[in-house]
């Protein structure tokens, strides 16, 4: 299915804003893979609280601020209305929540950024979200709705079917697509070979979205920390709370991390693999998560969920 | 015999009481309530999602595909449950009122659901529906360039009032002779185009216009009670 | 057709079997009952009711109709529910499916083999006519354990159902008499208990609904009558679980007579 967003004319501004916006996705994109631009938002342990650390090492660290990626701009502006935006946080400052069809700047001074359009000397807000400034530019950072896939996404989903061409990974209600052998891991797939081996029906991945076609998605399992998941606790979330809930260069899901003492790996599409050294971490980290998930809007929200990781940690 | 007075007291140009709500359902990508005095109805989107059976997908394009439902009770003679041909019509004028204010050039091959289902009627469900709906829509995050707002307006013993009640629409003359035109309507409210118009009775074209003007001036009174209620849809902390 | 994944099975069955639920509730502790009498003017009698966030509204409709030739003075009932596409991304629109019909059945069955209503007194010409009770339930958002959310609320539109008026044998609706519906005192309630893992566990949330492998339901009214069971699901009970799960209904229905004051 092609959900592409890209098309949509929420992205009419010039190179430059798109730039900048680029450059603050940037703070919070991995480093070392830049060339193909994964997995923005997906995270793993430090590996330093937590053994289960086989594969993660391969997933790098949020928010290396030294990382200056180049020539993957229209990547990373590219990514459009479903990330939203770096989950920065503005200190004591509530954004303005606006709705479709608002006026959200005057003059052609502004240039329409994701969730907004040009209307003659107007820059109407399309979305139901929050208003968000980057120097001329003007965007809306949409809070609602379904999750929309797009290439490069890094996502967790579960096999549902094995057919002779792969698996059949499914996301959600009419989410699905194919994990062909070609794509389905570093080392050489025969063509006769019991695909069971590497992943049965019911087993959760963490995959990334390697092509959005018109009526259908195709994945890969090449690339670092893409792997079979471990048996863990699954917290779904909207999908457009992601960023909120990895925080600005991953503060908050680093936070929740350390003091859940859990491995969390977050997928686009909203779906977050928790696994502690006992259920109660786990829960823990769940509730920290809905928390971020349910007061998304609310300014100064890790030192909220510092506060409520502390008190919940002391109650114990 | 002229209609002087309205049968709930209201002025001729004033709505029912307004309630609004979004998040009504949580399993659901978008939700909301919308009642004008005893007709109540809640909608929920879902999607977009990939469009099944396969033919009837377009490629340039998403859609939206509505179901308006009445609940058996929600009507004094008991409806049986499930669609019937006038709730097959509503759907469908519903959708097209919807699909104008909606980007659906976004979504190829995929639908949008849109689910209505009336609580309780006393006329004005299909108004209800809409205004229900496009706060879901808004809600479930789908890029719109405005919402939509709808209202009935009609000509009750010749004269033209917003937001008809079940007694209005079957008002009848001293003479026994029926006497009421109803005119659902829908705006785009900001670009202030009709997106939805029905009209069954009898009204002349100078009247119509009138009648049009003063379903505007309503609709543009919802549009605002629709914006406040997506602004209030925020917790406070806890 | 791709549903709703729920992936958490195995973390749920592993925590029950260690007597923890995943919402950090007891086995047997069943989430916040709230319920609204009246939702629909329109229905002679109607309930909304919500369970943690599963939510349902009935609706109850009378109409007049010939008896059954083998109880000419008896009224009579149909239960139907509608599990709307609006309330799960797991229903689809159409026609009731074997989900929606099991229910609307295990439903009936207790309202029905109570007796709770008095179906004598809903004789309005022996032979001729009778009054029918409709009983017609929506789910508005499944979070778990819709049947006993579907079977209470049933049970509290039909309590404050009222008979509406009758002038040439034809209904006048919307003018209701003061007759209510005539029941017995002694009011059904319906309990289900769930099978996961090992351990029975009442009022599942959806993702606990999904992880079970067998359920039994429940209908008894107090002191100690039981009138309606249905077991579902593909496992198995023992004879000693069937004893605990009647025990365990007996408990809820007290608790739930207790809280909402029926």
């Amino acid at each position: 299915m092609n959900m592409d967003r890209r098309k949509g004319s929420a992205r009419t501004g010039s190179g430059g804003p798109d730039r900048r916006e680029f450059r603050e996705f940037r703070e919070f994109k991995e480093e070392g893979h830049g060339g193909q631009g994964q997995s923005e938002h997906s995270f793993n342990s430090n590996n330093d609280s937590f053994e289960d650390s086989d594969a993660q090492d391969q997933i790098t660290r949020a928010g290396n601020d030294s990382f200056e990626g180049t020539g993957q701009g229209a990547q990373g502006s590219g990514r459009g209305e479903g990330s939203a935006g770096p989950g920065e946080e503005r200190k004591h400052e509530q954004r303005e929540i606006v709705v479709p069809g608002q006026v959200v700047a005057q003059g052609l001074d502004f240039l329409p950024g994701d969730g907004t359009m040009r209307e003659g000397q107007n820059i109407i807000s399309v979305k139901f979200g929050l208003l968000d400034h980057y120097g001329r530019l003007v965007k809306v950072i949409p809070i609602t709705g379904a999750y929309l896939p797009k290439r490069d996404d890094i996502v967790i989903g579960e096999v549902t079917d094995i057919t002779p061409v792969g698996w059949v990974i499914s996301l959600g209600v009419r989410i699905s697509g194919l994990l062909t052998l070609a794509e389905g891991s570093r080392e050489y797939i025969e063509k006769n070979a019991d695909l069971t081996r590497y992943y049965g029906v019911g087993d959760l991945l963490v995959t990334r979205v390697h092509a959005v076609k018109p009526r259908s998605v195709d994945f890969s399992m090449k690339g670092p920390g893409l792997r079979k998941l471990d048996e863990g606790l699954i917290v779904k979330v909207n999908p457009y709370k992601v960023p909120r809930i990895i925080g600005k260069a991953g503060s908050m899901v680093n936070l929740i991390k350390d003091v859940a003492n859990c491995n969390i790996v977050v997928g686009q599409n909203g779906f977050i693999w928790v696994k502690g050294k006992d259920i109660e971490s786990e829960l823990l980290a769940r509730d920290a998560i809905k928390k971020v998930e349910a007061f998304s809007h609310i300014p100064d929200l890790t030192e909220r969920i510092s506060d409520f990781l502390a008190k919940a940690r002391g109650r114990e | 015999m002229p209609y002087t007075k309205r049968f709930d007291g209201r002025k001729f140009d004033e709505t029912r009481k307004i309630e609004a709500k979004v998040g009504v359902i949580e399993k659901a990508d978008g939700s909301a309530y919308f009642a004008f005095g005893d007709t109540k109805a809640i909608a929920a989107v879902y999607g977009p999602r990939t469009l099944f059976p396969q033919h009837l997908q377009n490629p340039v394009k998403g859609r939206i595909r509505c179901n308006y439902d009445m609940m058996s009770f929600s009507v004094s003679e008991r409806k049986r449950p499930g669609p019937g041909r006038r709730g097959q019509e509503i759907s469908h004028v519903t959708e097209k009122a919807l699909e104008p204010a909606v980007k659906l050039d976004n979504f190829p091959n995929c639908v949008i659901e849109v689910y209505i289902l009336i609580l309780q009627a006393n006329a004005g469900t299909r108004t209800a529906g809409i205004n229900a709906a496009s706060l879901a829509l808004a809600h479930a995050g789908l890029p719109m360039i405005d919402l939509v707002s709808s209202v009935s307006v009609g000509k009750i013993g010749g004269k033209l009032c917003v937001d008809l009640i079940k007694e209005e629409e079957d008002f009848k003359e001293k003479n026994g002779e029926k006497s009421a035109t109803d005119i659902p309507v829908a705006f785009l409210p900001r670009l202030g185009k009709v997106s939805l118009l029905q009209l069954d009775g009898k009204i002349s074209s100078k009247e119509l216009s009138e009648a049009l003007e003063m379903a505007q001036e309503s609709c543009n009174k919802i549009y605002e009670v629709q914006k406040r209620t997506l602004k209030e849809a925020f917790k406070e902390w806890k | 057709m791709d549903h709703a994944l729920y992936p958490n099975k195995n973390r749920i069955i592993s925590a029950i079997e260690r007597g923890k639920r995943l919402d950090e509730r007891g086995l047997l502790k069943g989430r916040k009952i709230e319920v609204e009498d009246v939702v629909s003017k329109k229905a002679e009698g109607s309930a909304r009711v919500r369970i943690g966030a599963t939510e349902v509204v009935v609706g109850v409709k009378l109409d007049l109709q010939t008896p059954y030739t083998d109880s000419p003075d008896e009224g009579t009932m149909m239960v139907s529910v509608e599990l709307t596409p609006l309330s799960s991304p797991d229903f689809e629109p159409g026609p009731p499916d074997i989900k929606a019909i099991e229910m609307a059945r295990i439903v009936d069955r207790g309202i029905r083999e109570s007796e709770v209503i008095d179906f004598k007194q809903l004789c309005v010409e022996k032979g001729e006519k009778v009054w029918c009770v409709f009983i017609d339930i929506y789910s508005i958002n499944d979070d778990g354990n819709l049947l006993d959310a579907s079977a209470l609320a049933a049970i509290l539109a039909l309590r404050n159902a009222v008979i509406p008026k009758i002038e040439e044998k034809k209904v006048v609706y919307g003018e209701l008499t003061s007759k209510k519906l005539p029941l017995r005192k002694d009011l059904p309630i319906s309990t289900t208990v769930y099978k996961i893992g090992k351990e029975l566990v009442l009022d599942p949330s959806i993702e606990e609904e999904k992880a079970a492998d067998a359920r039994l339901s429940v209908a008894i009214t107090l002191p100690d009558n039981i009138h309606a069971m249905q077991k579902g699901g593909p496992a198995t009970f023992t004879l000693e679980e069937i004893g605990k799960v009647v025990g365990i209904a007996f408990e809820r229905t007290k608790e739930i007579k207790k809280d909402l004051k029926i």
